[in-house]
């Protein structure tokens, strides 16, 4: 009875989860009566007097001290509006105004640190402007800023090889874009680097790490946890995988890594398990990087870029 | 031990019925984002969108507290339940910079 008992309370539990945050398509038709209920958010252009808002509501040293720092922001030639919206963010989360400002150095610094690195991965100002956003936001989704210099690394590398500059940006364009939407959903700093360094190793192009992000995006539903999953795709690239192979590719690794472990293998002497997968990557990228050899692909990002 | 067993169920159901439910709706040109908070007394939605100024969420006939955002853009947001800061269960996440999360709606294009 008390087996009974536990699994319904796990089954209740485990619903109640699952059906956290579902979009639930089915409800918009709902009635016309519930329309005239809504209220609407409109997008806004930032034409309000910035000073008055900030200085209304924290005082004029706080203004003035935050405007400075836009206006150092302006003159680097970052972009003005993410450290504009982390104070109105910050207001109407009624947070203390010292920490607003810390806050808007923080996002301030993160376009610094991402312009330093668009620069080194592209030419023409757009494109700068493009992946240095896309940097800045793999960095507020939690990539750290050794990882994000490990894929810029790898993007600079694979540069020299490719055909065309235009070619070379796509790729860095995409490659954070996939970065980041690894760490949104959830997967851990290295998981998600390791991944993306992988499929640039392994020759994807940008088109290639788009099926892959989309893979990613569209199964994170099925899998255990984000991290793993990135693990599991980090494998399956290491492994010579394509990228419309990965999600199925995950599928029998994680299979068998439930067989192995049924059967009582740890996995950790490296040959009857790839790592990855649900058993976490064991460090070592398990027979496939011995089959491939110590200097050539197959290992994680970290230990090649050491080599 | 029965009555035990359908003490337990009609608990878990209780709870499930009373828990915070966030979902969205995506329709023509807009979508529906609802809070289910049958016992707030105000809840506002506060986004990327318009510089984080709080819109009030009406009540629908699902208990639930909904806005209406533009269908196509990608935007941070979070609500603000009786005056405190309430953050969702949502897939798409990212640092706050101010030691919490922000919910990010990303359109399916």
């Amino acid at each position: 009875m008390k087996k009974i008992l536990t699994i319904i309370m796990a089954a209740f539990l485990c619903a109640s989860v699952a059906f956290a945050d579902e979009p639930d398509e089915g409800l918009h038709k709902m009635g016309g009566e519930l329309q005239q209920h809504r209220s609407t958010v409109q997008t806004r252009i930032y034409n309000e007097d910035v000073q008055n808002r900030l200085r209304s509501r924290f005082g004029e040293d706080f203004a003035l001290k935050a405007q400075r720092m836009i206006m150092k922001a302006k003159e680097e030639g970052l972009p003005v509006e993410p450290v504009l919206e982390k104070a109105y963010e910050g207001m109407a989360k009624g947070v203390p105004a010292e920490q607003i400002l810390q806050a808007m150095e923080r996002v301030a610094n993160r376009y610094r640190y991402a312009h330093r690195h668009a620069k080194g991965l592209t030419k023409e100002a757009g494109d700068i402007h493009r992946v240095r956003n896309m940097i800045a936001q793999c960095l507020a989704a939690g990539l750290r800023d050794e990882d994000v210099g490990h894929i810029a690394y790898k993007l600079q590398q694979r540069a020299q090889d490719d055909a065309t500059k235009a070619e070379a940006t796509e790729l860095a364009t995409e490659a954070f874009r996939a970065a980041r939407d690894m760490a949104r959903l959830g997967a851990t700093s290295m998981a998600a680097t390791d991944t993306v360094w992988q499929a640039i190793d392994h020759r994807y192009s940008a088109k290639d790490v788009k099926t892959m992000r989309d893979s990613f995006v569209t199964n994170i539903t099925y899998a255990s946890s984000a991290t793993n999953l990135a693990k599991s795709y980090a494998n399956s690239i290491r492994r010579g995988e394509g990228p419309e192979m990965l999600w199925s590719s995950s599928r029998i690794e994680a299979a068998g890594t439930r067989r192995a472990m049924e059967m009582g293998l740890s996995g950790s002497d490296g040959t009857s398990v790839s790592g990855g997968g649900d058993l976490g990557s064991g460090g070592n990228g398990g027979s496939v990087r011995s089959r491939s050899g110590g200097g050539g692909r197959g290992g994680h990002y970290w230990r090649q870029r050491a080599n | 031990m029965k009555r035990y067993l359908l003490l337990v169920i009609a608990f878990l159901f209780l709870l499930i019925g009373c828990a915070s439910r966030h979902y969205f709706t995506v329709e023509e040109d807009v979508v529906r984002m609802c809070l289910r908070k049958p016992d707030a007394k105000a809840v506002y939605f506060a986004s990327s969108l318009d510089g984080f100024e709080p819109v009030m969420a009406k009540q629908n006939g699902d208990e639930a507290w909904e806005v209406t955002v533009p269908k196509n853009v990608e935007f941070r947001y979070f609500y603000i339940v009786d005056e405190v800061v309430y953050v969702p269960v949502c897939a798409f996440k990212e640092h706050d910079d101010f030691g919490a999360e922000n919910c990010i709606y990303v359109p399916r294009m």
